[in-house]
């Protein structure tokens, strides 16, 4: 069965929505780990864009990387799950794009950084262009507690993530303790969100099939300019706004177009997220950061 | 009426054995569907005969329960039945440039 989850709880003084979810409860992953550890969650910058959608294209990534160094407290990790920059046929200046985007990542004050494709990065070379500067398009890491798995949907312009990347799927879960924490990080929803508007990943359910019998896991992803909250069984998925222009409700019109640029409430619907991991039950509070405060 | 929609859409009517048939040729063109809308008769199988004028993309409809690549080489075909009337969304389903995204058609279909 899946619900929409929208238990939310509005806490004074954070600055935006919190929604405590995903690993609350679990066990510990045996690390010992109890250090309070917090990422944040970057998406669908699309570095390149040129529209009235978003008047001030170039603005909007300076002005978010700009709002995480000003965190008080300073992410240990920051991801940017896809969508780096806005496609282009001209494989030159695809390169420019990437290389642009990471040198004003790299402004960030957190070193800490990883990356992954979005199809506007990848799918046109099959993420040729993209694992030259970035490096491979999925894999896994370990920090403070939590397994992180980076998922590749993006590279194949169908959106799949093909059977040798769900072999490699298998064996990362297998190689680790069933009871791990584990947070899965995509471009694409996973599960069918709007297959109609393609807001989907093709083989998604065998994805999901693998990550079935393990019990602390929660999906972030970018992809639909939205926040958004789904379960599937017990695995949350989040869904992150964009730095780039908001897209309307899953299925809410008969066509997906952005959301029109507002000259009185500019950036509005535009924003990030820090995730909390806490205690030795890696709990996980989301908190939600419009880019610019109303 | 009849002679009217296909004048309208380009659909050709023709006899396989015993059950007609009602074959649309579709072409994808970075980044439409050409024609955009195709009209249809409800219960009469569709044969859409589906090329790209450009680069491989594909079609969608989770409705009509259609789903195929369009190749810029050869001509692919699929087959359904529609049962319900309506306006049905078709999208390219295979990322193909900057207005991938906003690629869409439709199938209208009507009363036989």
């Amino acid at each position: 069965m899946q619900q929409d989850r929208r238990d939310f709880l509005r806490l004074a003084g954070m600055g935006g929505v919190v929604f405590a979810s995903g690993l609350a409860g679990c066990a510990s992953d045996g690390s010992g780990a109890t250090r309070d550890f917090m990422f944040v969650q970057l998406t669908d910058t699309h570095w390149g864009y040129a529209g009235a959608p978003n008047p001030d294209a170039r603005g909007t990534l300076p002005k978010a990387i700009a709002a995480v160094n000003a965190l008080e407290r300073q992410p240990d990790l920051v991801v940017f799950t896809g969508d780096l920059t806005h496609t282009t046929d001209d494989p030159a200046e695809r390169r420019r794009r990437l290389r642009e985007f990471r040198d004003i990542a790299g402004q960030l004050r957190v070193k800490n950084v990883r990356f992954m494709p979005g199809e506007h990065d990848a799918s046109l070379d099959r993420g040729a262009a993209y694992s030259e500067l970035f490096g491979a398009p999925y894999y896994s890491f370990d920090q403070e507690g939590l397994h992180f798995i980076a998922i590749d949907n993006t590279t194949d312009p169908k959106g799949t993530c093909g059977a040798d990347q769900l072999a490699w799927i298998k064996r990362d879960l297998e190689a680790g303790r069933p009871d791990r924490p584990i947070v899965v990080l995509a471009h694409r929803p996973l599960f069918d969100l709007a297959p109609s508007w393609d807001w989907a990943t093709p083989d998604g359910a065998q994805v999901m099939a693998l990550l079935a019998p393990y019990p602390n896991v929660t999906v972030f992803y970018g992809h639909i300019h939205q926040e958004h909250h789904h379960t599937t069984g017990h695995i949350a998925h989040h869904s992150a706004a964009s730095l780039i222009f908001p897209l309307p409700a899953p299925l809410s019109q008969p066509r997906r177009a952005p959301v029109a640029w507002n000259p009185a409430s500019p950036y509005r619907g535009l924003g990030y997220r820090s995730v909390a991991a806490q205690g030795r039950s890696r709990a996980l509070a989301i908190v939600e950061h419009p880019l610019v405060k109303a | 009426m009849t002679a009217t929609l296909a004048f309208l859409v380009g659909i050709s009517w023709r006899s396989t054995g015993r059950t007609e048939e009602q074959v649309v040729s579709l072409t994808a063109r970075r980044f439409a569907f050409e024609p955009e809308r195709i009209v249809v008769r409800r219960g009469i199988p569709v044969r859409l005969r589906l090329r790209s004028a450009d680069v491989l993309m594909g079609i969608k409809s989770v409705e009509l329960g259609i789903r195929a690549d369009m190749l810029p080489d050869r001509t692919t075909e699929v087959v359904f039945t529609p049962e319900k009337i309506g306006v049905f969304v078709t999208i390219c389903d295979v990322f193909c440039g900057e207005d991938h995204d906003y690629m869409q058609g439709e199938i209208e279909v009507v009363a036989a």
